[in-house]
Parts: structure tokens; sequence; C-alpha cells
């Protein structure tokens, strides 16, 4: 399986393309650091999968899934997000992305949505909401 | 989050108590929980720090009465411990500072505590965090304590390479990397005075930290750049967690006994090694983090109210009290609970009911 990461960070490429690689089926065909870098690699490179930071310099990541699922709807795309939120969710699955997974959750979740391995029962809900919680419910 | 902070929590100098925060706008959902009140003991070093204060603005938004102690400053006088009426006790200690006593006093009359004194006895001695790790078979590097940094010349060559840090450090500040005996020529340990120091095995690494930040059994990753690899560049970050690393500090939680901790961990070809273990770390770059820490804080005080309110209860219907009237324990509602099952015994005992 071929995969194209889309990040700002560098590290965090670099990191996750270990990762996928280490598994020895996945194969990282390219980095992008931003919107527009990501559509045109997309566009040149024809990866399978693309794991995408939501939040990306020059051209967001909304409107980079739209332009790559405009351009090759077969591509799937993962949306990669610091924080969860069901706006992002939400708008992301109106434009075609295929998965939605916050960037703290756990290898075994991220390979899963890949597609590879055992599938994920579920996506990973942030933790730590805004709010006190409902003490009485203890009670 | 270790950044200082911009509005600083008012502190009082000179003063004989702990100074109470004045209460914010108070949400609808804090409204419906049972209020709570807290202590947080701040050691000096941290009164200028985002963390712990940051919690106790949350708490203190959300409708929770929160006093801040800082002992440094403060006359606490520890016959009113039990009278204060605080449901817990939060300390983010540091090495050698005076907070842990009046930690230590409070969970000695009752009062739960976040951490709890021993764990954090465990971890605020680099010394007793690296042999009770150790010992528990965690993966930890050979390490020496040496009282001076001379001793170095008597740790055998085969330890080499070796990372000399201080048993009280903090932020990966004095640490140093030493790759043979040959180095110990050109070392220049600039340390706090008293300082005793650690000589641990330097294992081959991916080059970068990984923090283990845990709350509860909630655990985030958060990739670090390294003390020892300034070349290699990593920008703080959150980043997938793997299985092993879960695994590791929830071990490491259940063995220290700690609830609020982090610890750093490097990458090696045998799997994560445990390079550092902390109580109440800043918690930077987890995401919704002070309201996690503030959340399960409350949990904790909730639960140990709700363990308090039942043994009272027990006690109180024993047959020993019988000729006895319901014990005083202050206001609120463990006394009436108490009361009213004493008057319902009553009522069986005469027949009333």
């Amino acid at each position: 399986m071929r995969l194209l990461i889309a990040d700002a960070v560098h590290s965090y490429r670099r990191f996750v393309k270990q990762v996928l690689e280490s598994t020895g089926d996945l194969k990282v065909v390219g980095e992008a650091a931003d919107g527009e870098e990501v559509v045109r690699l997309a566009q040149q490179s024809k990866p399978d999968v693309v794991l995408m930071d939501i939040d990306l310099p020059d051209l967001d990541g909304l409107e980079a899934i739209r332009r790559i699922k405009a351009a090759q709807p077969g591509t799937k795309v993962i949306m990669l997000s610091l924080l969860d939120g069901e706006t992002y969710r939400k708008a992301a699955a109106k434009l075609g992305a295929d998965a939605f997974l916050l960037k703290g959750a756990e290898i075994s979740e991220l390979l899963s949505v890949v597609g590879w391995g055992r599938p994920a029962p579920r996506h990973r809900v942030c933790k730590g909401g805004g709010v006190c919680p409902n003490l009485a419910k203890i009670l | 989050m270790s950044e200082p902070r911009k509005d600083p929590l008012r502190f009082a100098h000179s003063i004989s108590h702990p100074v109470r925060l004045c209460r914010c706008t108070t949400s609808r959902a804090a409204k419906a929980a049972p209020r709570m009140y807290f202590c947080f003991i701040v050691e000096e070093q941290y009164r200028h720090d985002s963390m712990p204060m940051v919690i106790a603005e949350r708490l203190l938004q959300w409708g929770h009465t929160v006093d801040l102690l800082e002992p440094s400053e403060t006359v606490t006088c520890l016959s009113d411990l039990t009278r204060k009426g605080y449901d817990a006790y939060v300390l983010k200690t540091v090495a050698g500072g005076p907070g842990l006593s009046i930690l230590q006093a409070a969970e000695a009359v009752g009062i739960p505590t976040i951490n709890n004194s021993r764990s954090i006895s465990l971890v605020r001695d680099k010394t007793i965090a690296s042999a009770f790790a150790h010992a528990q078979g965690l993966p930890v590097p050979r390490t020496y304590f040496i009282a001076h940094p001379r001793l170095l010349r008597k740790i055998p060559e085969k330890d080499y390479p070796l990372v000399v840090k201080p048993t009280n450090g903090s932020s990966c500040r004095g640490i140093y990397r030493l790759s043979s005996p040959a180095d110990l020529a050109k070392l220049e340990i600039a340390a706090p005075h008293p300082c005793f120091f650690l000589a641990q095995h330097y294992v081959e690494n991916a080059g970068y930290d990984i923090k283990l930040y845990v709350i509860g059994k909630d655990v985030y990753s958060v990739a670090r750049k390294s003390p020892l690899h300034p070349e290699v560049e990593v920008e703080e970050q959150l980043i997938p967690l793997r299985s092993e690393w879960r695994k590791l500090a929830r071990r490491v939680g259940e063995i220290f006994g700690l609830d609020i901790y982090g610890l750093d961990v490097v990458e090696t070809s045998n799997g994560p090694v445990v390079v550092d273990i902390n109580d109440f770390p800043s918690f930077g770059h987890v995401p919704g983090a002070v309201s996690h820490v503030s959340n399960y804080i409350l949990q904790i005080a909730e639960q140990a109210r709700l363990k308090r309110r039942k043994a009272t209860i027990k006690i109180a219907l024993q047959p020993q009290f019988s000729d006895h009237p319901a014990p005083v324990l202050g206001g609120g509602p463990i006394p009436e609970a108490i009361a009213r099952c004493v008057r319902r015994r009553d009522e069986w005992k005469s027949g009333s009911r």
C-alpha cells in the first residue's frame, strides 16, 4: 500500500513514516509540508492513502481534501487533528474524508484506519472535554 | 505549559493562612455537580508557572473553592487540618520542598491527596525512583549514585557511555554525557549545592525523548528534543501512541501508585526504556489537558467523599452506638444521613415503626 503524509512538522512526518514503514507492507511515497504540496504530490504519486493534518499552511486540509477527492475519488483520505470536534469531523466527512483520527491516537488504531491489520473498533474520542463532569451521577 | 504565567494568581506574603481564590463565573454543568473544596500546595519554584495554577483556576471557574498554600510563606496550623474541611490537597512537588510535609500531614489525618505522599516520595528523588523502578523490574538503565563528581572515576569503564544528572534535577537541566572515562578530564559540572548525582548507562536510542503523560488510565505521547542530542531536530508535539508505551506508562503508575504523572522514555532496539518519572508534569502539548486533569481531580475527591460517607454511616449503625446519640461530624449531608439512620433504628427499637 502506498501512502502520502502531509503535516507541517517534519519530525511528525518522520515519526509516522517510521511507524508505517516498520510494518513492512506500507510504503510512504511522499511527504508534504503544506496544502498546495499535498494536492500536487497526490496527483503525481497517485497514493492509495493520504494521511493529512487538518491544519496545514497555505491551503488548509479541508480544501485539500476537496481537491484531492475531486481529482482522485478512489484515494482514501484520512484526516489527522490535534483536537477532536464535531465541527471538524462533519466538515471533513462532508468533503469526502474517509476517516478522522486524533494525532495522539494509538498506533494500532492508525494502522487499522489506514487499512493494515484488523479494523479499528471505533475512532479515538478526545478526552478531557471542557466541562466539569456531573458528579451527581456517581452519587 | 511550562512557560511563566502571564497572569499569576494572587499570593499573599507574611500570612498565616492559605489564600482563597476568588470565584469566577460558574458553568451550568458545574452547578449540577457537588461543590468541592481544595487546597493547592504551591511550591515557591512553581508560583509563576502555569501548572498547577491553571488547574486551580479551572476548578474555580467550575464553581469549586480553591485555597492556595505556599509553604515557604505560610504558617500552617496542623491542629486545624481536619477542621478546614478540604476534600483534597493537591501538590506538585519539588525535590526538597516543604510541600510534601504538609501533604503527608493531611494524608495522616485522612484527607485525600493528589498524588499520594508515598508516590511523591518515591519519584521526587531520582535516586529512590531509580532504585525502586529497577527493583520492580521496570526497564531502566543501570544506574550509580555518587555524592560527588570526582567519584565518577570509580565507575567501571564497561558502563560507559554515561549520562550524569543531579538527583534533584528538573526540566532536563544539568545533564551531561560522557562517552568514555577520558571525557572526565573536561567535565565541568554546574549544579546547585547541595547536590548529589546519578550516573546512568547511556542506552543507544532514536535520538529524541518521548514524554508519556498520564491522567488516570489515559496516556498521551509527546516527542521531545533530547538534551543529549541537540543535533536531532524535533518539534515538540503529540505523536501516535505505541501500545508498549501505554502499557509501560500504566505499569509505572501501578507500581509507584501515581494518579497524575509523566515519564520520559527513550526508544531503544530492546523497546522503551524509562529515564525519568515525575509526579504532576506540565502536560505540554496534550490537548484538553487542563480540563482533563481538573475532571480527574474532581473524580478522586468525589470518590473519597463517598467512601468517607459510607464509612461514617457504617460506624453510626454499629451496635456500640445504640445507647449514644448520633456522632457529630460537622455540617453537611453526612451527619444528616447518619441522623436519619439512627432515627430509623430508634424507631424500630421503640416499636413505633
